[in-house]
C-alpha cells in the first residue's frame, strides 16, 4: 500500500470519527489495505455467492449495490460513493457466501482488505475495535431511519429525496430494483416516478 | 461388569459436581449465532451465573448502560415489540419472539435518535446476560472483546435484514410472518401489525383469513 493511499483512508477515518489518527492506529490500519485498484465503469467490487470477502474503501467513482433477497429477487440497497467503506455483511459476520453485489457505474479507484485480515487487526488493536463500535452505532441510526422512511414517509417525497441522494439512480438501476427499495410494486413505483 | 459399574459411578459423580445449566437453550442459541466471530465462548455452565430473569419495563430500560448493565437478551416466552419514533408517533418496527436473541445497544440512550424502546406484549419471560458484569469482563477478556465486536456488527446487520424484508412480496412475506408468529394475533393490535408489515388493514384482514382457514 502506498503511503499516500494509507493517508487517504486514515484521513477519512479521522473525518468520520473526529479521533486522532496516530492514537487510534488509523494509519497502521490503512496500511493493511491493498491498492490503489483501478476499476472501469461496469466492473464489480464483488458479486453474489462469493466466498472470499473484502471490505472496500472507495477513493473515487460511483456505483450501486444490490441485495439478493430470500425470494431470489434483487433489491437496490444503496449508492457507492467516494469516502465510503462497503462490504457484504453476511460474509463478514458469518463467513457465508455473499448475498449482495456491488457494481461501479463510473471509473473508480478503490482499496480493499480481506475480512480475515480486518478481524486479525481488530483483535490486536482494541482501540480500533472501539472506533468500529462507534461507527456501527451511527450505522444503526442510519438504518433505523431508512427503515422508518421506507415504511412511513410519503412515497413521492421519498422518491424526491432518493433522486437527490443517489444521482443517476434511474439510469443505472431497474424500476423493479428501485420498487423493492421502496417496498412497493413495480406499477406503484412507475406511478410515483411519473407523478414526480 | 465391574468396568461398567466404575464407569457408571464416574458418570454419576460428574453429573453431581457439575453446576446445573438451566440456560442451555439461550447459551446454545448465542453460541450458534456467534460461532464465526467468537469461537472461544466459555462453557454454558460458566456463563449461566451471569444470567438473570428480567422484566422489560421503562425503568429497567432507563437503567440499561447507566448502571453497568448492557448485554444480551433471550425470550423464553412471549413477545417483545420494538418501537421507534417517527413524525411524532411511536411505530412498531419489528417483534422479538420466543427463542430470539437481541441486544441492549438497540435501546441505549446514547445515539438513540429514534427513541427506540421495547414493549412487552403480554407477559414475556426474558433472560438477560449482563455483559456489564466486571467479573465476567475480567474472567473472559478475549471473549468479552469478541462478543462486543459481534454485537456491534450484528446489530447493524439485523437492521439490514429488516430493510431487506421490505423488498419481499408483501402478501407472501406477511402470510409467512403470521404463520411464523402464531401468538402475534392475540397480543399485537391489528393497526400496529399492519403498520409493521407495511400493508393496509384490509390486506391484513385478508391475510389473516388466509392463514386461519388454510
Amino acid at each position: 500500500m502506498s503511503s499516500s493511499g494509507a493517508m487517504i483512508i486514515a484521513d477519512r477515518l479521522h473525518e468520520m470519527t473526529g479521533l486522532d489518527k496516530a492514537t487510534y492506529g488509523f494509519i497502521e490500519f490503512a496500511q493493511c489495505f491493498e491498492g490503489p485498484i483501478s476499476l472501469s465503469a461496469g466492473q464489480t467490487l464483488w458479486n453474489y455467492n462469493q466466498t472470499e470477502g473484502y471490505i472496500w474503501f472507495i477513493e473515487a467513482g460511483f456505483g450501486f449495490d444490490r441485495m439478493l433477497l430470500e425470494d431470489g429477487k434483487r433489491m437496490l440497497n444503496g449508492m457507492i460513493e467516494p469516502g465510503i467503506f462497503v462490504c457484504d455483511e453476511k460474509n463478514l459476520i458469518f463467513g457465508l457466501p455473499t448475498v449482495s453485489q456491488s457494481v461501479m457505474n463510473t471509473d473508480a479507484i478503490a482499496y480493499r482488505i480481506s475480512c480475515d485480515q480486518w478481524f486479525a487487526f481488530l483483535k490486536k488493536h482494541r482501540a480500533m475495535a472501539s472506533v468500529i463500535h462507534n461507527i456501527n452505532a451511527h450505522f444503526i441510526q442510519m438504518r433505523k431511519a431508512r427503515l422508518l422512511k421506507m415504511k412511513h414517509m410519503d412515497k413521492r417525497d421519498y422518491w424526491d429525496y432518493i433522486k437527490d441522494r443517489f444521482p443517476g439512480v434511474q439510469e443505472f438501476c431497474t424500476q423493479t430494483e428501485i420498487a423493492r427499495y421502496f417496498g412497493v410494486s413495480k406499477s406503484t413505483m412507475h406511478r410515483i416516478m411519473k407523478e414526480a | 461388569m465391574r468396568l461398567f459399574t466404575i464407569f457408571r459411578n464416574i458418570t454419576h459423580r460428574t453429573t453431581l459436581t457439575r453446576s446445573p445449566d438451566i440456560h442451555i437453550d439461550f447459551l446454545n442459541r448465542l453460541r450458534q449465532l456467534t460461532v464465526n466471530l467468537c469461537p472461544h465462548m466459555p462453557e454454558n455452565a460458566v456463563l449461566s451465573p451471569f444470567i438473570e430473569s428480567v422484566e422489560i419495563h421503562p425503568e429497567f430500560l432507563q437503567n440499561l448502560g447507566i448502571q453497568g448493565s448492557s448485554g444480551v437478551f433471550f425470550i423464553e416466552k412471549g413477545l417483545v415489540g420494538v418501537f421507534h419514533e417517527f413524525e411524532g408517533k411511536s411505530r412498531l418496527s419489528h417483534v422479538y419472539d420466543k427463542r430470539d436473541i437481541f441486544f441492549s445497544n438497540e435501546v441505549l440512550s446514547e445515539l438513540n435518535k429514534q427513541q427506540t424502546t421495547w414493549k412487552d406484549f403480554g407477559e414475556a419471560e426474558v433472560l438477560f446476560l449482563n455483559l456489564g458484569n466486571e467479573k465476567l469482563k475480567s474472567t473472559f477478556p478475549q471473549w468479552y472483546a469478541d462478543i462486543q465486536m459481534f454485537i456491534s456488527l450484528y446489530s447493524t446487520y439485523q437492521y439490514q435484514d429488516y430493510i431487506n424484508s421490505m423488498g419481499l412480496d408483501r402478501k407472501a412475506h406477511s402470510i409467512q410472518w403470521l404463520k411464523d408468529h402464531p401468538n402475534a394475533l392475540a397480543q399485537i393490535p391489528r393497526s400496529q401489525l399492519a403498520e409493521m408489515l407495511n400493508i393496509s388493514l384490509t390486506s391484513l384482514k385478508s391475510f389473516i383469513k388466509a392463514v386461519l382457514y388454510e
